[in-house]
C-alpha cells in the first residue's frame, strides 16, 4: 500500500478540476492500482462502501464527468481509504 | 448558491444596458434542456448533460483552485465559461487589484437558462466586469481561468476557442512528454549533424514552383483513401507533391511518386515509413528535421535536404550546418505545408490532412501504424468536418489542427489559396473544401 495514496487522490482530483484530464488519468490509474495492492494484502478492507465508492468513480469516469469524479475521489473515496492507510 | 425561479429578468436587463450586442444574442437562444440538480453533496450543484458544473462539496475551494493561474496582484483577468458563476464571483472577491474582469460565456444557451435560476447579479452588475462573446477572443490573454466543465459543453461558435484553451491546459503534459523524448531527440540531432553536411539546405527547394504550378500536401489521414485519383490527376497536370513520411508507401503503392517527403519524428517507427528502394522513389527527396530518427534519414536512398525549426534544441545544428527554418508546431504536416508555401506556389491542395478519425481509423489504409479509431480517439475530443459533423479526434491532432489553422491565417502569404480535397477532414478556417470529384475545377 503506497503511503502517499491519500495525497495522490488530492492531486488527482485537483488535476481533474483544472481540466488536465490526461495527467489526472495517469494518477487515477495509480490510485486504483494502489487500492488493489492494499486489498491484496488485506482482503478484509474491501467493504461494500469501498466497492460503492469505486463504482461511483468509474461511473463518473465513463461519463467524463470530471468534477463529479473529483468530488467522488476527495469526498467519498478518500474518507474510505484514509481509515486503512493510517493517514 | 441556491436554485431559484425567475432571477433572470434583472440580469438580462443589466446585460441589455451594459452589452446590448450580447443581449440580442441571449434573446435568440432557447431554453437549455438537459439540466438536473445534484443534491447528494454539501451544496446543491447543477448537472448539464450529465456533467457536474461545480463541486457539490466545496465549490469555493474549487473556484480558488481554478483561479490559481491568475496572480493575486493581476490588473486584468479573463474567466472562460460561467457555469454556476463561482469563478467570476470568486475572482472579484479574491483579486482586489483587478481593474477589469472579462467574462466569456462558452455556451449562451446554458448561460441564459442559468440566469433564470441562479442569481448572477453580484458579478454581472459589477463595474469591473466586461462580458464578451467567445468568437471575439482572438488570442488567449495573459491571465485567465476556466470553468472547466464548460469546455465539454462549449457551443459551436466557441469550439475554436475551446480547442485553444484545452491546448493551453495540456501544455505541462506536452512539455513533460517532450522532456521524456529529449535524449532521443538530442541523440538524433548529434548523429544527423555528422552526416548532414553532405545534404542540401532545404532552401534549395524554395521558390522552385514554376508559374501557375500548384502543390499538393499529403497527410496520412483516413480520407486519403478517397483522394488518390485527384492527386494523380493534379500531378499529371504538373502539380508538385509533398507528402508526410507516413503517407509515402501508400502513395507509392498507387504509383504516385511524391517530389518530396518530410520527416521530423525522433521515433524509430519512421524507418518503416521511409524504407524504400531508390528505383521506386525515383527523384523523390527527403526533407528532414535534425530530430528525425537518424537511421531512417541515413538509409534514405535519394537526395536529402536539411531543415530546422525555431526551437532552441536546433541551435547547435543550425550553427554548424546552415539550415533554413520551416514552421513546426509538433506535427509533420506543419513543415510539409510551410515547404509548399516556400516553393512560391499560389495554390496548395491538402489531401489526407484530417486531424480527426473519419472512417473509423487512425490513418489511411495501408499505413503501417493504422489502428481502429476507437483505440486512439480521446474521450470527449471532436472536431467539425466540412459538413459540420462532429468527428472523433484526439488532443494532439486538435493541437496540430489549430496550429496549422493559425499558420494559414496569420503567417502564410495572403495570395496563397488553400483547397482541401474532400469534406471529411477537420474544417480549417481559410481552406476551402471541394468534394472529391470536383477537385479538378477548383
Amino acid at each position: 500500500m503506497p503511503h502517499n495514496l491519500v495525497s495522490l487522490v488530492d492531486d488527482c482530483a485537483d488535476l481533474y478540476r483544472c481540466g488536465r484530464e490526461a495527467q489526472a488519468a495517469t494518477l487515477l490509474q495509480q490510485v486504483i492500482s494502489g487500492l488493489g495492492e492494499a486489498l491484496q494484502s488485506d482482503p478484509g478492507l474491501l467493504t461494500s462502501s469501498v466497492e460503492q465508492a469505486v463504482a461511483a468513480l468509474l461511473g463518473c469516469q465513463e461519463s467524463q464527468d470530471w468534477i463529479g469524479l473529483a468530488d467522488e475521489l476527495q469526498f467519498v473515496f478518500k474518507p474510505e481509504i484514509a481509515g486503512f492507510t493510517g493517514n | 448558491m441556491t436554485w431559484q425561479k425567475n432571477t433572470g429578468d434583472r440580469a438580462r436587463e443589466t446585460i441589455a444596458s451594459r452589452w446590448p450586442e450580447l443581449s440580442a444574442r441571449l434573446r435568440g437562444v432557447s431554453e437549455y434542456k438537459g439540466l438536473a440538480l445534484y443534491d447528494q453533496g454539501r451544496y446543491m450543484s447543477v448537472v448539464a448533460e450529465g456533467l457536474r458544473l461545480a463541486s457539490a462539496w466545496d465549490p469555493i475551494a474549487e473556484a480558488n483552485l481554478q483561479l490559481s493561474s491568475i496572480p493575486r496582484g493581476a490588473g486584468n483577468a479573463t474567466v472562460f465559461g460561467v457555469g454556476m458563476g463561482y469563478l467570476p464571483l470568486t475572482a472579484l472577491e479574491t483579486r482586489a487589484k483587478l481593474k477589469k474582469l472579462v467574462v466569456v460565456p462558452l455556451n449562451f444557451n446554458l448561460f441564459n437558462t442559468m440566469l433564470d435560476h441562479i442569481d448572477m447579479m453580484p458579478w454581472i452588475s459589477h463595474p469591473k466586469v466586461q462580458l464578451v462573446s467567445p468568437e471575439s477572443v482572438v488570442d488567449l490573454p495573459e491571465n485567465f481561468a476556466v470553468t472547466t466543465p464548460m469546455l465539454q459543453l462549449a457551443e459551436r461558435k466557441a469550439e475554436s476557442l475551446r480547442d485553444h484553451l484545452r491546448q493551453h491546459l495540456a501544455q505541462d503534459h506536452v512539455v513533460a512528454f517532450q522532456r521524456g523524448r529529449e535524449s532521443l531527440i538530442s541523440n538524433n540531432i548529434n548523429r544527423n549533424k555528422l552526416t548532414g553536411e553532405n545534404d542540401d539546405d532545404v532552401q534549395k527547394i524554395f521558390n522552385s514552383a514554376s508559374p501557375g504550378q500548384s502543390v499538393v500536401v499529403i497527410g496520412a489521414g483516413p480520407s486519403l483513401d478517397h483522394c488518390f485519383e485527384q492527386v494523380r490527376e493534379l500531378q499529371h497536370d504538373g502539380a508538385m507533391v509533398v507528402a508526410v513520411d507516413a503517407a509515402l508507401k501508400v502513395l507509392l503503392h498507387r504509383e504516385i511518386v511524391p517530389d518530396y517527403v518530410v520527416a521530423i519524428d525522433p521515433l524509430d517507427s519512421i524507418r518503416e515509413f521511409l524504407d524504400v528502394k531508390r528505383s521506386v522513389i525515383q527523384e523523390c527527396g527527403l526533407v528532414y528535421f535534425p530530430s528525425a530518427d537518424h537511421q531512417a534519414v541515413a538509409d534514405w536512398p535519394g537526395a536529402r535536404y536539411r531543415a530546422t525549426g525555431t526551437h532552441k534544441r536546433f541551435d547547435s545544428f543550425r550553427q554548424d550546418l546552415s539550415s533554413s527554418v520551416l514552421f513546426s508546431s509538433g506535427g509533420v504536416i506543419h513543415p510539409a505545408t510551410d515547404l509548399a508555401v516556400r516553393t512560391g506556389t499560389e495554390h496548395i491542395y491538402f489531401a489526407g490532412a484530417d486531424f480527426c478519425y473519419p472512417l473509423e481509423h487512425s490513418h489511411a489504409s495501408g499505413v503501417s501504424v493504422t489502428q481502429p479509431s476507437s483505440s486512439v480517439a480521446g474521450a470527449g475530443y471532436t472536431v467539425r468536418d466540412y459538413k459540420g459533423n462532429a468527428i472523433p479526434s484526439s488532443h494532439n491532432l486538435i493541437s496540430y489542427y489549430r496550429d496549422l489553422e493559425q499558420y494559414i491565417n496569420k503567417m502564410a502569404p495572403a495570395q496563397v489559396r488553400f483547397t482541401n480535397l474532400g469534406l471529411m477532414s477537420a474544417e480549417i478556417k481559410g481552406v476551402q473544401a471541394v468534394s472529391v470529384g470536383e477537385a479538378y475545377a477548383a
